[in-house]
């Protein structure tokens, strides 16, 4: 039951850890495909972060250990692609200004409610297996992966899909997760798009007020 | 003369019947031979059940296209499913294809979201963003697993 509810949250913290360290100089090195760069990555950041969730330092410092969580989130997250991905045609109407407010306030937002459902929680039981690395068709110098997991604790189980993203010379980010085959940034963009007469201006604030809350 | 006139009449008289059930035919199913402006394209779903040949593919409800095919890709063995778009439909390339149902136990049909990149698909492109159809079967395994404690 802690699986049920824990799994989802598990996934995108898991996804703030240090994917991009040394990324650089993986990607110079000859004969290593990129989608196996982002699963090697992944693996290591999977490891790393049950680490971070269980130091004591941390876990009697909430408010500082949801800090680190959020600065290792932007740095491996695309959270402009994955706000892109939600908002879907919507994002076409905000300025380059809202543009940027709605990444921010979003990236926010995600860090903030996943955190709060992940503390405390114990993870000393949780078996990742890394199932499936599906590269998709690079376009105009973008290479994208799909990583299948399945994370299990117990004998309950969830298949969990990291989409990751390479664009030029940057390091792999997670745009999307999927959990049981939901995305979601088609969760967040179905959720846009019945609010038709939004404006930019409103969902940004209604964003804003989440996060302040 | 007469039976010349009848036979005459006969002859035309099935020649029109023929012409109009020809006509019928063609209409009911659909068939054109008018070639209409449309483009392909294709995604992969991890489920398309219940997708038929010749389903809708909608954004907002309203029809842009047709299913044209659907097979197994037999290295990922995941669907493939081929979609003809309406020519005058631009889309993003970081569109959403989903199986949806429409009603309760209605037919399937592909529900696009369209996205907001610059970046429009062209003739055989892949929507690379898909979600497949709900599977209750599964949904009321799981539920019925995660409430069954020892």
């Amino acid at each position: 039951m802690v699986l049920k509810i824990f799994v989802p949250f598990l996934c995108l913290v898991l996804g703030f850890l240090p994917v991009s360290v040394g990324l650089a100089n993986d990607a110079d090195q000859p004969g290593i495909s990129f989608e196996i760069q982002a699963l090697d990555q992944l693996r290591l950041s999977v490891d790393e972060v049950l680490a971070t969730i269980q130091d004591p330092k941390f876990t009697q410092n909430p408010k500082e250990q949801e800090q680190i969580f959020y600065a290792r989130a932007m740095e491996l997250f695309d959270f402009k692609t994955f706000s892109m991905l939600s908002l879907g045609r919507k994002f076409r109407s905000f300025t380059n200004e809202q543009k940027e407010s709605f990444v921010y306030y979003f990236s926010k937002l995600i860090s903030q409610t996943y955190f709060t459902q992940l503390a405390g929680k114990d993870v000393q039981n949780i078996v990742i297996k890394y199932m499936e690395n599906t590269p998709l068709k690079p376009k105009k110098n973008m290479f994208r992966t799909d990583i299948s997991t399945q994370i299990a604790q117990g004998e309950k189980q969830i298949q969990v899909t990291y989409r990751m993203i390479k664009k030029k010379t940057q390091a792999w980010k997670i745009y999307d997760i999927k959990v049981a085959g939901v995305s979601m940034a088609a969760n967040y963009r179905e959720q846009y798009r019945q609010q038709i007469s939004q404006t930019p201006e409103a969902i940004i604030t209604e964003l804003r007020e989440k996060v302040e809350k | 003369m007469n039976r010349r006139k009848i036979e005459i009449y006969v002859g035309l008289f099935v020649i029109i019947g023929i012409i109009t059930m020809g006509y019928m035919i063609l209409a009911i199913g659909e068939f054109s031979f008018l070639p209409k402006n449309q483009y392909l394209l294709h995604g992969y779903f991890a489920s398309a059940t219940g997708l038929k040949q010749g389903a809708r593919v909608e954004i907002a409800g309203v029809e842009i296209g047709t299913v044209s095919n659907i097979s197994i890709d037999k290295e990922r063995l995941v669907a493939k499913v081929v979609f003809h778009i309406n020519g005058d439909m631009a889309l993003s390339d970081d569109s959403i294809a989903a199986v949806k149902t429409a009603g309760i136990i209605g037919q399937k049909y592909i529900d696009i979201s369209p996205g907001g990149s610059d970046d429009i698909l062209e003739d055989g492109d892949e929507i690379d963003n898909t979600e497949s159809s709900l599977d209750i079967e599964s949904l009321v395994r799981k539920f019925i697993f995660a409430t069954d404690k020892p």
